[in-house]
């Protein structure tokens, strides 16, 4: 019974290991870093507004960048992708592939539409 | 006995981490497997309802629907944006106490990131019934030469806005079509906003739900470093969730 237990804690035991580093301070830190992320978009959405009257596009080029990072940092430190199995990493990232294909061409082919008639639909 | 801890030590080397749940033939955890594979499909179930949103927006505008920067309020949503960061961090926190078999932390952070998603779902309901209570107008501008313009005012900024279209549309006739309330059926903007948040927050509830039985179970003395897979898969769900709100708010929001 007592080697069954001690089976069992190592059974246990290296999964902290093999699976993520269960640091706490590191996930403290990574919480900090998307809360700083969080407050920076908030200021980033106004800069195409007096007085910094940047170009929209860079507005929402700077907003999706930031948000992107915001991603990567769950999925890979809060959702352990990084310390996971690569064939969980490509099975996320076939679903975003496909996602991010599919939003490509809906918005290019609506503008296309847009362009044609002005109106859609 | 024996047998029980030798299959135990067989699932671990194979990637898996829970009880009566065999590898796949890849090695890999059959329920994380489903798990990410599930997860993987819902993005492409919310890229299809937030680009449905994004391209619908100038026709919204173009048909006299509200505008979305009227009625989207960004401190509300920046501090729901901060209480689904602050549960994720809670919940990874109780995945952590769990392997560490940290009872007592196990049920704390996982009460404090129930409790962090009823506080999301309870902003969410604010939002909505702020939204339901205000009111658009839609206003119609017939020119002389019969060129018809939409435009869509809010309630609140409509004594300020009439005598402005009057001043820039001096011949033009100018009809307001009476107040409509901002609701799923009123206008584009309502229809593709609600159906978008309204899914997202339905997936914040039923993390909600499964935290709670994730609780509960922990409360019975069924969740020890053993079987943290409960509490990771729970998990997993959850920070997609945040990850799609992290979209929303810059997208819907911020955009």
């Amino acid at each position: 019974m007592a080697n069954q237990t001690s089976s069992q804690a190592e059974v246990a035991a290296p999964h902290h290991d093999a699976h993520a580093p269960s640091n706490v301070r590191v996930y403290i830190q990574i919480f900090v870093v998307l809360f700083v992320i969080t407050m920076v978009e908030v200021f980033a959405s106004y800069l195409d507004e007096p007085p910094i009257n940047l170009e929209t596009w860079i507005e929402i080029t700077v907003l999706v960048a930031l948000a992107a990072l915001k991603g990567l940092l769950v999925v890979m430190f809060y959702m352990h992708l990084r310390f996971d199995s690569r064939w969980f990493t490509t099975l996320f990232t076939t679903g975003i592939i496909i996602a991010t294909l599919m939003a490509i061409v809906f918005l290019l082919l609506w503008g296309y539409k847009a362009s044609l008639g002005g109106l859609v639909l | 006995m024996a047998q029980a801890v030798a299959h135990d030590q067989k699932e671990h080397a194979a990637g898996g981490h829970g009880h009566g749940h065999p590898p796949t033939s890849l090695g890999l955890n059959s329920r994380k497997v489903g798990l990410w594979t599930f997860i993987s499909s819902e993005a492409i179930f919310f890229t299809a309802l937030i680009s449905t949103y994004l391209v619908l927006k100038p026709r919204n505008i173009a048909l006299g629907g509200p505008e979305p920067q009227d009625f989207l309020g960004i401190t509300l949503t920046a501090i729901l944006a901060f209480i689904l960061l602050m549960s994720s961090l809670t919940m990874v926190l109780a995945l952590h106490a769990v392997e560490t078999d940290n009872v007592r932390g196990t049920r704390l952070w996982l009460g404090a990131t129930i409790l962090l998603g009823l506080m999301f779902l309870g902003g969410q309901v604010y939002e909505f019934n702020k939204l339901w209570s205000e009111g658009f107008h839609t206003i119609v501008i017939t020119e002389p030469d019969g060129k018809v313009e939409r435009i869509g005012v809010a309630e609140h900024h409509l004594e300020e806005e009439l005598p402005h279209l009057q001043a820039e549309h001096p011949n033009a006739q100018i009809q307001d079509t009476g107040r409509k309330p901002v609701t799923w059926t009123t206008s584009l903007f309502g229809s593709t906003f609600f159906t978008m948040t309204g899914f997202h927050g339905t997936h914040v509830a039923i993390g909600v739900v499964w935290l709670s039985i994730v609780l509960v179970m922990s409360l019975r003395g069924a969740i020890s470093s053993r079987n943290s897979l409960t509490v990771e898969m729970a998990g997993l769900y959850w920070h997609f969730v945040d990850l799609v709100w992290v979209a929303i708010f810059t997208l819907i929001y911020l955009i």
